[in-house]
């Protein structure tokens, strides 16, 4: 009796939810056992791989309730760029840490409030939108110091953002940790998590039992920004300066990290703590291939191919009938 | 017009799904040139008839003859090789394509492996041109009017040079007066190059005014087949109905309603579909809007769920006039909703059926921001129990569930809401018949505990049961009103006569 109680609740828990852990187990494995002649398992190498990937940890946060929602967010990007010059600048010139996080928050509600009010209003799908103030934020970046950049001398801020340390977690993980643990509370214990879910899985339904749809869909876009631009100063503060390339390459990653996480695609699914293991995984995979031998060239090719299988076993979509 | 040439004979068609038998031996027959409406109630077969006759299900048993030699379709193709052409109600056009790019679609005319533009061009003109179609080939499908969307459609199915017999569902549904004239223009145009036509429609007036003869199917038996001339809307009225062994029992009222209306509407209108309508509901009581798809009944809903906005007239709840922008508004004023369309605004399938019978309330179970879960998993429990929601849990997706199910379930989603008016938008579509009884008793007790009811509903023998008043709706206007008066039955056919001829008796 009890057996077939126990046999039932096994069959309730669904392997694909999983997948993402056992991904990451099975990469860490994989790893150990080709590196296990360098220094890949030694703390100092994971703190490492921790605080490479505590930017894309950040901002995949955000990009769970974007994707959740039904939309993408492609301008996050910029927002980086831009938000790390306007704090690197105000800390520059004020010397005041506070107003510099602030202002860069301010840049990041600003492009997620414009990209949501596009998206609702003007009813410009996420995808076009975002790619257009990219263009603009990025260009932004560059006019501010006309492509100089910026350093900070302040060391209150490069330890708060990212240089500092307690003990030997990086203050950078701290962030990773609390950023997250914000998203998972409001993603998962709120009814504007539940709202979220809702517009993703079924607009039209979610409009009719009441959920203000526009709203939520531009509070998803402004968390986005958020995100970005706290990611920024994270930037700013482990290099001690700001630079308008800053986050160029980071979209993809951040897209990869949440959909490996678990997260939907088409929308309405998704989970916040899967994003967090798609971005370690991410930054795994960075640091084990440099740590195998591979070129450059060579690394980029492994990784897609490792995208590609990572996706295709967390996000196979339902047949449609 | 018609010669007695028979182009299309079932003899003794006979057709299951599982245990349920849904044909006990129709007979049907058309002849060429011949318009054939016909017409049945919600489950009355006409649409696994038109299925079989065009290939997409099989007969169990049973003959179908075309010119008279017996054919045997297994598939859609077979049927169209053989000269039988079906338009759907959803169109089957492509709207970012052309007009010509959609008559040639997979049928594509090429000189040379590419294409004959020029030939295309040619063939397309002269097809609109015999359908009185005044159209540039070039235009786009998604440019074009409702009505001349159905007339492409029907070109579509006319391309085929072989076509004897066409089938038309339902397709004056969407369309108005004027463009309705042009496609009865149009079949007539049809019969005259002897094909034959088979309209199925709701509109039993339609029927008669194109049609030359008329079959009736009734669960599943052709219980009448005459010319139209021959016979009358009474007639065709009963032939639907039947005469019921069961007598539809009314469930009363326990509580007297209240003294005050609690939704007043006043002079309604909503562009030029609803015209000056203006009625009032009462605590504790269930009144009916009852009319043909298309007569407006779902837009005076919308309004009333803030999804319209009233061109002109005013909404009062409790005596004070609201304004409604959005469905949100709507609930926080004790408005709820069970949409029509549950696939697309009723339910998200991929979600649990807990998650979806709380949506509209978890704020409210919110305390400090954070959701109750235990509080919600109770609600949704006892919602999952008072309905009798057939479930392997509270987790199991919506999409596992059966369409009765999943109806349930948005019946759920906004009793947890807990309205006072409830706006039911034919809140038994797709649900089994024993659910329906358990439904109609719901909205009882719902009603009895002095809650407000506007039901619409295409079922009218549901209507006769449940609805203590009942207003009939015409063209977007009011036309009459049905009051039940101590000891007086309102029949489905007194109901379905007023909705097709506008008169009650």
């Amino acid at each position: 009796m009890k057996s077939s109680i126990l046999k039932e609740r096994i069959k309730k828990i669904k392997l694909r939810n999983y997948v993402i852990y056992i991904c990451f187990l099975l990469l860490l494995l994989v790893f150990a056992i080709i590196l296990r002649d360098t220094q890949f398992l030694s703390v100092n190498n994971i703190m490492n791989i921790l605080r490479q990937t505590a930017m894309i940890s950040v901002m995949a946060v955000g990009m769970t309730f974007v994707i959740s929602a039904g939309e993408i967010d492609l301008s996050i990007g910029s927002i980086v760029a831009l938000s790390a010059m306007c704090s690197a600048k105000v800390v520059d010139m004020t010397n005041n840490i506070f107003l510099a996080f602030l202002s860069a928050l301010a840049i990041g509600i600003i492009f997620g409030g414009l990209n949501g009010l596009l998206i609702t209003k003007v009813r410009i799908p996420s995808f076009l939108v975002t790619m257009g103030t990219e263009g603009i934020a990025l260009g932004l970046a560059r006019i501010v110091t006309d492509l100089q950049a910026v350093s900070i001398v302040n060391s209150k801020y490069n330890f708060i953002f990212g240089s500092g340390s307690v003990g030997i977690v990086s203050i950078l993980f701290i962030w990773t940790i609390v950023i997250t643990f914000i998203g998972y509370i409001l993603y998962n214990k709120t009814s504007f998590g539940r709202s979220v879910l809702a517009v993703g899985g079924n607009r039209a339904a979610a409009r009719y039992s009441g959920v203000k749809t526009d709203k939520i869909r531009i509070i998803v876009m402004m968390i986005s920004g958020i995100t970005a631009s706290i990611a920024a100063c994270l930037y700013t503060g482990r290099l001690h300066g700001a630079r308008y390339t800053l986050g160029e390459d980071d979209v993809m990653n951040v897209i990869a990290a949440v959909v490996i996480g678990g997260t939907s695609f088409s929308g309405g699914k998704g989970t916040i703590i899967g994003a967090l293991f798609g971005s370690i995984i991410m930054g795994m995979l960075n640091n084990g291939l440099l740590l195998v031998g591979l070129s450059v060239s060579e690394q980029m090719i492994a990784r897609g191919i490792i995208i590609i299988l990572a996706v295709s076993l967390s996000l196979r979509e339902k047949k449609s009938v | 017009m018609t010669d007695e040439r028979l182009i299309l004979e079932i003899h003794d068609i006979y057709k299951s799904f599982y245990q349920n038998e849904v044909l006990h031996g129709v007979d049907f027959s058309l002849k060429a040139g011949e318009i054939h409406g016909l017409v049945g109630g919600n489950g009355a077969g006409k649409s696994t008839l038109m299925k079989i006759i065009n290939g997409v299900y099989r007969k169990d048993s049973g003959v179908i003859k075309v010119d008279g030699e017996e054919v045997f379709f297994h598939t859609a193709l077979d049927a169209r090789k053989a000269g039988i052409a079906m338009v759907y109600q959803e169109f089957s056009l492509i709207p970012s394509m052309t007009v010509m790019d959609n008559l040639f679609l997979a049928n594509e005319k090429k000189k040379k492996g590419l294409l004959d533009r020029k030939e295309m061009y040619l063939r397309t003109k002269e097809v609109l041109a015999r359908l009185h179609l005044d159209v540039d080939p070039n235009l786009s499908v998604e440019e074009l009017s409702v009505g001349n969307k159905q007339i492409l459609e029907i070109a579509k199915a006319l391309m085929h040079q072989n076509t004897k017999v066409l089938i038309l569902d339902e397709p004056t549904a969407s369309l108005t007066g004027h463009e309705i004239e042009i496609l009865f223009q149009l079949m007539r145009e049809v019969k005259a190059q002897k094909i034959g036509v088979i309209l199925v429609s709701h509109h039993l007036q339609e029927i008669m005014d194109i049609c030359d003869v008329v079959t009736i199917l009734r669960g599943g038996v052709d219980v009448l087949s005459q010319k139209t001339d021959e016979t009358n809307l009474e007639n065709m009225v009963s032939a639907m109905v039947g005469h019921k062994v069961e007598k539809q029992e009314y469930l009363a009222p326990s509580v007297a309603r209240t003294r005050e209306p609690i939704l007043q509407v006043k002079n309604l209108y909503w562009k030029n579909m609803i015209q000056d309508v203006s009625f009032s509901v009462y605590g504790g009581e269930v009144v009916g809007i009852a009319g043909m798809m298309g007569s407006g009944r779902t837009e005076i809903l919308n309004m009333l769920y803030g999804l319209a906005k009233p061109s002109a007239g005013q909404i009062l709840l409790n005596g004070k006039e609201i304004h409604l922008n959005h469905p949100h508004q709507a609930i926080t004023q004790g408005i709820g909703m069970v949409p029509e369309d549950r696939r697309t605004c009723g339910i998200i399938a991929e979600q649990s059926v807990r998650m979806n019978i709380l949506l509209p309330i978890w704020k409210r179970i919110s305390k400090r921001g954070m959701i109750q879960e235990k509080k919600g998993r109770k609600i949704a429990q006892e919602a999952v129990e008072n309905l009798s929601i057939k479930t392997s849990g509270m987790e199991q997706s919506l999409s596992d569930l059966s369409g009765g199910n999943q109806q349930k379930v948005v019946f759920a989603k906004s009793i947890v809401s807990e309205p006072k008016i409830y706006l039911l938008d034919d809140p038994t579509v797709g649900v089994d018949v024993e659910f329906k009884s358990s439904i109609c008793r719901e909205i009882r007790k719902i009603a009895d505990h002095r809650n407000a009811i506007l039901l619409v509903t295409g079922e009218l023998d549901e209507m006769a049961k449940i609805a203590d008043r009942i207003l009939i709706l015409k063209h977007g206007s009011i036309i009459g009103e049905i009051v039940r008066e101590a000891g007086q039955e309102i029949t489905e056919e007194k109901l379905l006569l007023a909705c097709q001829s506008g008169e009650i008796v």
